[in-house]
């Protein structure tokens, strides 16, 4: 007696055809290029789902938090790396773009999403991929899904346990977005570290201020090959609404300003650095090439706006405070996709007192910053003050 | 002799036309089932598609792939293991950089929480490079049953499994616009992410009792 062909042989022999007409398009992404992106996006992308960012279209997606996250860390280079710094930028504007044909996608939906989603589980049922293995698709919400499997539910009731990153997520940065940006931004500062540090990794000498007030005339003896801690106090960075969390006396162990630098950092917020010169000519030449990299953004900024059809609300605001021949500072902001809320930055450069070169940076984490860009502006100002007063204090030291 | 009937029947214009009517029939019912065909294929095709871009929980899996070999800790994570004890939680980054004469090599970047001792430590190739504060006031984190060492580069879904000896997993296809051939997946305890079919994230997921 013949046989007919199954159900399921007719559909395997459809979709190998249909494979070899359409070229396996599952194959084609085999060759992919492997870095350290594809690893955060995969991390971004299994955070994002535990708090359902995903689900939300007006949540930053993950592209969004890594292209944010290149900008903040490349606006830190601007001064020490111009290459890497302008890389960023580049890849930083790349993720924008991508980001938003991954909002358009997420947006669709409606009956058509909805027979692709029936046709999927009639298919997969009727081919049996899953085996012996017990496998039911997920309706609704994804993050309740995650907490089924994650979170084991009958020994979270049992001892009252929640995930951690409900609690994590409401400490960093509210919304969930500190949560999804934390992680990120800081394996690309350990990334970048390493890379300018040398590969395979080499740490550069680093001290740590004291927290303990030393007498700017004493050189404080530190571990290691680091010599001394530099005439720079851990209160040289105080910065009223600023929560500096990391400050530090970082060593040039090489190049023409061989020696400490001041660098106080406001978690993801902001910070200034400072770095003496002895040779005038080498100053000019960084504090040039300082301000041709914030140029950059600014050029950038306006090629950006230059674009014929843009929507008012995506045109980017640029505010040059000041375009001298010692001081460069500005202040680019734009609206987020988060209602209220500004999202941009504020950076600076300048020479004080002819032999120190300061650096700004004024960039609060995720994309939902002040909901005013004058505070950018504010703040700008306060980080400089206090590197000028930080100087001040230097130059007004008696001699020995 | 020949048949004059039968060649008549031929020649004539009532049998071309029956001849013509058959083989037009004929082409019809090819036509249309080359139509079935393709649209079965194509609804197929879309199937399997959405099938694949599903999130779908898998249970009752028995892994027959044995674990990779353990990574071997460096002197200094060893130190920090004798200092602190294993990590309340971690998380690894695997991925591959190129050097300045074009060889490629891979990096594991790992993260060590302790949240008892409110510090996080993040090491690079098994180098510690940094050392962070981390604070989760009015919360008790449980361990995780988990070792960084468990996990290595390229493990294929399989090893994880054998490795972390799961059963039961969520598996969370990415959208090509985001990452093509990324999953992330979910299991107890634990969240990991394969990129062409090989681990580059993973981390585990503590709980907390909060009070």
């Amino acid at each position: 007696m013949k046989q007919r062909p199954s159900v399921r042989t007719i559909l395997l022999l459809a979709v190998a055809s249909l494979a070899l007409v359409a070229g396996a398009p599952w194959r084609q992404g085999a060759a992919a290029t492997d870095n350290l992106d594809d690893s955060l996006l995969l991390l971004a992308a299994s955070k994002a789902r535990q708090a359902a960012l995903q689900a939300n279209t007006k949540s930053p997606n993950e592209l969004r938090a890594l292209a944010a996250a290149y900008r903040q860390v490349g606006a830190k280079l601007r001064s020490s790396s111009h290459a890497v710094n302008q890389s960023f930028y580049v890849k930083a504007n790349e993720y924008d773009e991508q980001a938003g044909v991954l909002e358009r996608r997420r947006a669709r939906g409606g009956p058509l999403h909805q027979f692709g989603n029936f046709l999927g589980r009639v298919v997969g049922r009727t081919m049996h991929f899953a085996g012996h293995v017990a496998e039911s698709y997920v309706e609704g919400e994804i993050d309740k899904a995650i907490d089924k499997v994650a979170n084991a539910p009958a020994r979270a009731v049992q001892r009252r346990l929640n995930p951690l990153w409900r609690i994590l997520g409401s400490k960093l940065g509210g919304e969930l977005t500190g949560f999804l940006r934390e992680p990120i931004d800081r394996a690309i500062q350990r990334n970048v570290d390493r890379i300018l540090n040398g590969r395979p990794h080499r740490t550069r000498p680093r001290a740590t201020v004291p927290t303990q007030t030393t007498d700017p005339g004493t050189s404080t003896s530190l571990t290691g090959s680091v010599e001394a801690l530099g005439e720079f106090l851990e209160s040289d960075c105080a910065v009223e609404g600023l929560d500096f969390t990391s400050t530090a006396v970082d060593y040039f162990t090489s190049g023409p300003n061989q020696g400490p630098h001041l660098v106080c950092t406001a978690g993801q917020v902001g910070d200034f650095t400072i770095t003496p010169w002895s040779d005038p000519a080498q100053l000019e030449a960084a504090f040039q090439q300082g301000r041709a990299v914030s140029r950059a953004f600014v050029d950038e900024a306006n090629e950006w706006n230059a674009q014929p059809v843009l929507d008012p609300a995506q045109l980017i605001h640029v505010l040059v405070l000041y375009d001298d021949s010692d001081r460069y500072m500005v202040v680019i902001t734009q609206y987020s996709n988060v209602f209220n809320c500004v999202d941009g930055f504020g950076i600076g450069d300048e020479i004080i007192a002819g032999r120190f070169e300061v650096n700004l940076s004024y960039w609060p984490a995720g994309n939902c910053g002040p909901s005013d860009p004058d505070a950018y502006v504010i703040m700008l100002e306060k980080l400089e003050a206090a590197a000028m007063a930080a100087i001040d204090r230097l130059e007004d030291r008696p001699g020995p | 002799m020949p048949n004059p009937t039968a060649s008549s029947q031929l020649t004539s214009p009532a049998g071309r036309k029956r001849r013509w009517g058959l083989a037009g029939a004929a082409c019809g019912c090819a036509g249309l089932l080359g139509a079935a065909c393709l649209t079965l294929g194509a609804l197929g095709w879309i199937g399997y598609d959405v099938q694949r871009s599903t999130p779908r929980i898998l249970e009752g899996i028995e892994v027959n792939s044995e674990a990779p070999p353990e990574y071997g800790l460096t002197a200094e994570q060893q130190e920090t293991l004798t200092a602190l004890g294993p990590p309340q939680s971690f998380s690894i980054l695997f991925y591959q950089d190129t050097m300045e004469d074009g060889s490629v090599y891979d990096v594991r970047m790992e993260t060590w929480t302790y949240f008892d001792a409110q510090t996080e430590i993040t090491f690079v190739d098994g180098s510690r490079v940094a050392q962070d504060p981390v604070v989760i006031e009015g919360a008790t984190v449980q361990p995780v049953p988990y070792r960084p060492e468990q996990f290595t580069g390229e493990m294929t879904l399989a090893q994880v499994l054998a490795a972390a000896n799961l059963d039961t997993y969520l598996i969370v296809p990415l959208e090509k616009e985001l990452l093509p051939q990324g999953e992330v997946y979910y299991a107890d305890q634990l969240t990991f992410g394969l990129k062409d079919g090989e681990l580059r994230y993973v981390e585990s997921l503590p709980q907390a009792e909060e009070g």
